[in-house]
């Protein structure tokens, strides 16, 4: 009877060395006030300077949703009294963000839904605050670090797809360096506002804003717990109240903060310390280039090579590792070959030594190497596997290891012809068995010519050339 | 434009103010809206840009992503009348 | 003592110089209270700077490191910066010995010199006479020669004005020629460091010391590299200077008609030095329009600019049972009634309904203005007028100096546009009406300071009223 119109506003904290309008550094501490400078702390007197890294990252990440991005960097100050916000206002943008209209397109029960994003802007994070009984401790590290703010238009209906879309989202984020985008350090945060209607609804819902929600899993359960209790309210008659709410976790409830007043007027208006500054157009053109190929172009293209969805949609969770995964491409791999080493056996790896794949000895080259000792048939895949193994222990290349224990395969025809008739010769019994029409028992003929040389023949060639063999005599 | 509107108005804006400051606010109130009346009647007022700086600087440049040593929270706090385990204190922030 | 900055540089004993100049100031606290703080120490900073040894004195506005800075507000009367001012600075740098803070209007809001929290600056050519403001302090220590030069802050006129009344010069470079970094902002676009002194080569000599691009104020010109104090007397005699008719017309009182006549006789002078001086029309509409402008768009700034002071960083905190009572009681005790009203406006004119016809509109005219000087500029290279149509006004018991009421004087409103456009703007005596000091303002286009000075050091030359002083009674 009701759907839900949802839309989202995400708060995405961006990895600069230093903060967005003073040079103290941006980074996470556990102490409190230890990166700090006038400017944060807004002592009379101090003027913003703004980070052009950034200002370069917001555009970046603008650029990859698709946004239509300005020519100048202009900004604004969102002006109201918070114990965690020593200005009293906020550099913020209002007038000319650095994304407009933008989208991410995500797939929704095999088909794609253009997600539209309404605007992406650059502005600075407040202080934390630590709550204790009877009073709060005012933490300034926080203040001032980069924070790009992402509104998308109220197009989501339902939690699986908010939940693809900020999955996705954060991709893009990841892929292009622009955060780290951890939830554990809050680097990631999102607002939901959410109303419901009825199909023969002329107008959206009044909405409920809630704030401030950490993780993934909790704005899924936000959405859900909201849609219940906004219809519950609708179907008997009742008012939605305009307000905002927040999520508490082990309460699993949302819960009335203050009532959302639209009456709250910022007086926003230009920033007069921070002067128009042009980006030209060879500065944007830069940008541009930087952005590497997304995670869903990637993942289209690895399943048209041959590699299964599902191990397609592995690679490209982290650009490291798809970027890992192409370059071994690059050098003349299988798709499907290489896909497999790297889920199957390099990703557990990784995961039992606790390495990245940028700590890991295997290099693309070394993998690519080890592919091509298996395909030219120097090797056998079964000792490729054990080849593996020792490149990453010993921290050996894989032909400095098949060398050094000599594990080449033996593929010349005349050595393993004299093998198998040495083997047929020793175990007569068995040529009779075969002869009689069991030929199964070739298996039997196949493990003893490779025992007899060591594990090291190549299968194949062992099989043709024993059949031949055999059958002479 | 009337003083409690006025009071409530200086409330949020943090402070309070006195009957007969309030008074006076309310004149000045009635000035204002004459300069606003003066202001609307220039002619070709509309016409224009607001100007927020008043020159453009051709060579404004934006700052490098480089780290500066920390104030320490003692120099910070120095001006700070209440302060706790190296923090600013305050009464209770309710969410 | 009346030695200008050369004259002082022969002084061998300066530190000798400097505690005489220090018992001065102090006896002169209970007649003319221009001194939040006078220091007790002689520290000079370099011994070899162009400055060396130069006694000054500093407007309480500008960011002094470990050195009490109030902005002549109770909200700050015990406030003392960690960080210094980029001119402070530099004078420092250049072996300048700073003196004492000077009174000024509450956080540089008004234009008497009575609203500054230790009380009223007096005028010491008649102490029953407003000093001007907001730089009173600064204004009255030069006038009367404790010391040779002083800094103030200039967003209305408040260099320019109180340089008038006091009888000294009073400069106020092009917007963006000296940096802000550290100055307690007023009104960030309109704010302008300026310097006073008793001639205009000691105004040029510290204007080169302090300007210069800062990398702490975004909105600072890059060098010029001319020396000020090297090009003041090139030949004037092709300048071509204009007045506005609407103005000087506007002479009703008997007062203002004297200084009118001192002004034409000022200019008959000029002309008698091969100078141009003619007079042109300009919209007296707009010009009525030139306080209404500067009072909306500085309420406006100011608001904003000063939301930082809310007691918990630092500031005069009052006691409050939640966040918002400390941030009330603090601002509500700490600051005075004609700033909170200020605030209400300004605050009032940037609400989303009302910017429009209110804080909009103003920055067009302010447009308006500027572009129709410019097209001036053009043709002229700069224009004079009486500072004021008076002498400084007597002070009335009882009555509230800058109280906004409706008359509009002409001749009292014209510097502003000096501030609207930034142009670099000097006043410097040019007469005496009813034993007062009268001074004429020149403004010329932006970014030409050097042939600003040079032309004010003509009109010095052809008044001869270099040096003028009013000794400490």
């Amino acid at each position: 009877m009701y759907k839900a119109v949802i839309g989202l506003e995400v708060h995405c904290e961006l990895n600069t060395n230093s903060k967005m309008f003073s040079s103290s550094k941006n980074e996470y501490n556990n102490n409190p006030n230890v990166n700090l400078s006038v400017i944060d702390l807004a002592f009379p007197g101090i003027l913003p300077l703004p980070n052009k890294e950034g200002i370069r990252k917001a555009i970046k990440l603008a650029m990859a949703l698709n946004c239509e991005v300005p020519n100048v960097v202009k900004f604004d100050r969102k002006n109201y009294y918070y114990p965690d916000l020593p200005k009293g206002y906020q550099i913020t943008q209002m007038t000319n963000p650095f994304g407009r209209n933008g989208y991410l397109d995500i797939e929704i029960d095999g088909k794609v839904k253009r997600c539209g994003i309404h605007q992406l802007h650059l502005e600075e994070d407040t202080a934390s605050m630590e709550h204790h009984l009877d009073y709060s401790l005012l933490d300034y590290n926080r203040c001032g670090v980069p924070l790009v703010e992402i509104v998308t238009e109220p197009c989501f209906s339902d939690e699986e797809e908010v939940v693809q879309f900020l999955e996705n989202l954060r991709s893009i984020i990841k892929y292009t360096d622009v955060s780290e985008a951890s939830s554990d350090k809050g680097q990631l945060r999102v607002d939901v506002n959410i109303s419901m209607m009825k199909d023969t609804d002329t107008h959206f819902g009044v909405r409920a804003e809630i704030k401030n929600i950490n993780s993934f899993n909790s704005v899924k359960e936000t959405i859900l717990y909201e849609k219940k209790r906004q219809e519950e309210i609708l179907s008997n008659g009742g008012v939605v109240i305009q307000e905002t709410r927040r999520w508490v976790d082990d309460e699993g409830k949302t819960v009335g903060m203050r009532e959302k007043v639209d009456a709250v007027d910022y007086k926003y208006y230009v920033e007069p310390n921070i002067p128009l500054v042009s980006l030209s157009d060879e500065f944007l053109s830069e940008i541009r280039r930087e952005i590497p190929v997304l995670h869903y172009e990637r993942r289209l293209k690895y399943v048209s090579l041959g590699v299964s969805e599902k191990d397609a949609k592995t690679l490209v969770k982290s650009k490291d590792i798809s970027d890992y995964f192409e370059k071994v491409l690059e050098l003349g791999a299988d798709a499907k070959e290489a896909s497999n080493w790297i889920t199957t056996r390099l990703l557990g790896y990784m995961n039992n030594n606790d390495k990245s794949i940028n700590e890991v000895y295997m290099t693309p080259d070394m993998l690519y190497s080890l592919i091509d000792l298996v395909n030219s048939g120097k090797i056998s895949s079964q000792q490729a596997k054990d080849v593996f193994l020792l490149v990453l222990e010993e921290e050996k290349s894989p032909s400095d290891i098949v060398r050094e224990k000599g594990m080449e395969q033996i593929s010349d025809e005349g050595k393993i012809r004299d093998i198998v008739n040495k083997v047929i010769d020793e175990n007569q019994p068995q040529l009779e068995t075969y002869k009689s029409g069991k030929t199964n028992i070739i298996g039997f003929f196949v493990g003893q010519v490779l025992k007899a040389s060591g594990g090291k023949a190549n299968p194949s060639m062992v099989s043709k050339i024993l059949n031949e063999e055999i059958n002479k005599r | 434009m009337n003083k409690e509107y006025l009071k409530k108005y200086a409330r949020s804006l943090e402070f309070d103010m006195e009957d007969s400051q309030l008074e006076t606010l309310v004149s000045e109130f009635n000035v204002l809206f004459e300069q606003m009346n003066l202001l609307d009647n220039l002619v070709g007022i509309s016409e224009y840009e607001p100007m927020d700086f008043p020159f453009i600087l051709d060579d404004a440049c934006l700052r490098e992503d480089n780290v500066s040593d920390s104030l320490s929270s003692i120099e910070a706090f120095k001006n700070a009348k209440e302060v706790k385990d190296g923090c600013v204190k305050s009464p209770k922030v309710v969410a | 003592m009346n030695k200008s900055i050369e004259e002082i540089k022969l002084i061998d004993n300066k530190e000798e110089l400097f505690n005489q100049v220090i018992d001065e100031c102090k006896r002169s606290q209970s007649t003319l209270n221009s001194f939040v703080t006078i220091m007790d120490k002689y520290e000079c900073f370099n011994k070899e700077g162009v400055l060396s040894g130069v006694p000054y004195s500093l407007k309480d506005n500008f960011s002094t490191s470990g050195i009490l800075t109030t902005g002549s507000s109770n909200i700050l009367r015990d406030y003392v910066p960690v960080f210094d001012s980029t001119v402070y600075k530099k004078l420092k740098e250049a072996g300048a010995v700073l003196v004492g803070k000077t009174v000024m209007d509450e956080l540089a809001m008004g234009g008497s010199g009575l609203t500054g929290h230790t009380g009223a600056v007096k005028n010491p050519w008649n102490l029953e006479h407003i000093p001007g403001g907001s730089s009173a302090g600064s204004a009255v220590s030069v006038a009367t020669g404790m010391v040779p030069f002083s800094i103030g802050s200039d967003t209305g006129d408040s260099v320019r004005k109180p340089a008038s009344f006091c009888g000294v010069v009073g400069y106020k470079p092009t917007y963006g020629r000296v940096s802000r970094f550290g100055l307690f902002p007023f009104a960030s676009s309109l704010d302008h460091v300026g310097v006073f002194a008793r001639n205009v080569k000691d105004v040029a000599i510290v204007t080169d010391v302090i300007k210069g691009r800062d990398d702490f104020d975004m909105t600072t010109l890059s060098n010029d590299n001319i020396k000020y104090a090297d090009v003041l007397d090139k030949d004037v005699s092709a300048k071509k200077l204009f007045y506005i008719k609407e103005i000087v017309e506007s002479a009703k009182t008997e007062e203002s008609k004297e200084v009118i006549r001192v002004f034409n006789e000022t200019l008959d002078k000029l002309r008698s030095k091969g100078v141009v001086v003619q007079e042109v029309s300009f919209d007296k509409k707009l010009l009525e329009c030139l306080y209404p402008i500067y009072f909306i768009i500085s309420c406006a700034e100011s608001t904003s600019n000063n939301s930082n002071l809310t007691g918990f960083i630092f500031g005069s905190r009052e006691s409050g049972n939640s966040p918002e009572e400390v941030m009330f009681n603090t601002r509500s005790k700490g600051f005075g009634e004609m700033i909170k009203r200020r605030f209400v406006i300004g605050s009032y004119v940037l609400e989303r309904e009302n910017q429009e016809k209110l804080f909009l509109n103003a920055k067009r005219a302010r447009r308006m203005i500027v572009e129709k000087m410019n097209e001036l500029f053009k043709e002229y290279d700069g224009f004079v007028l009486p500072t004021s149509g008076g002498v400084a006004p007597k002070t009335i018991p009882n009555h509230e100096a800058d109280r906004l009421d409706d008359e509009y004087l002409l001749l009292e409103n014209h510097l502003l546009i000096g501030n609207f456009g930034g142009y670099p703007s000097i006043t410097l005596p040019m007469g005496m009406v009813n034993d007062m000091p009268v001074g004429i303002t020149l403004t010329c286009p932006q970014k030409e300071d050097a042939m600003c000075l040079n032309i004010a050091n003509s009109i010095e030359s052809v008044t001869g009223l270099k040096d003028l002083v009013c000794e400490v009674k």
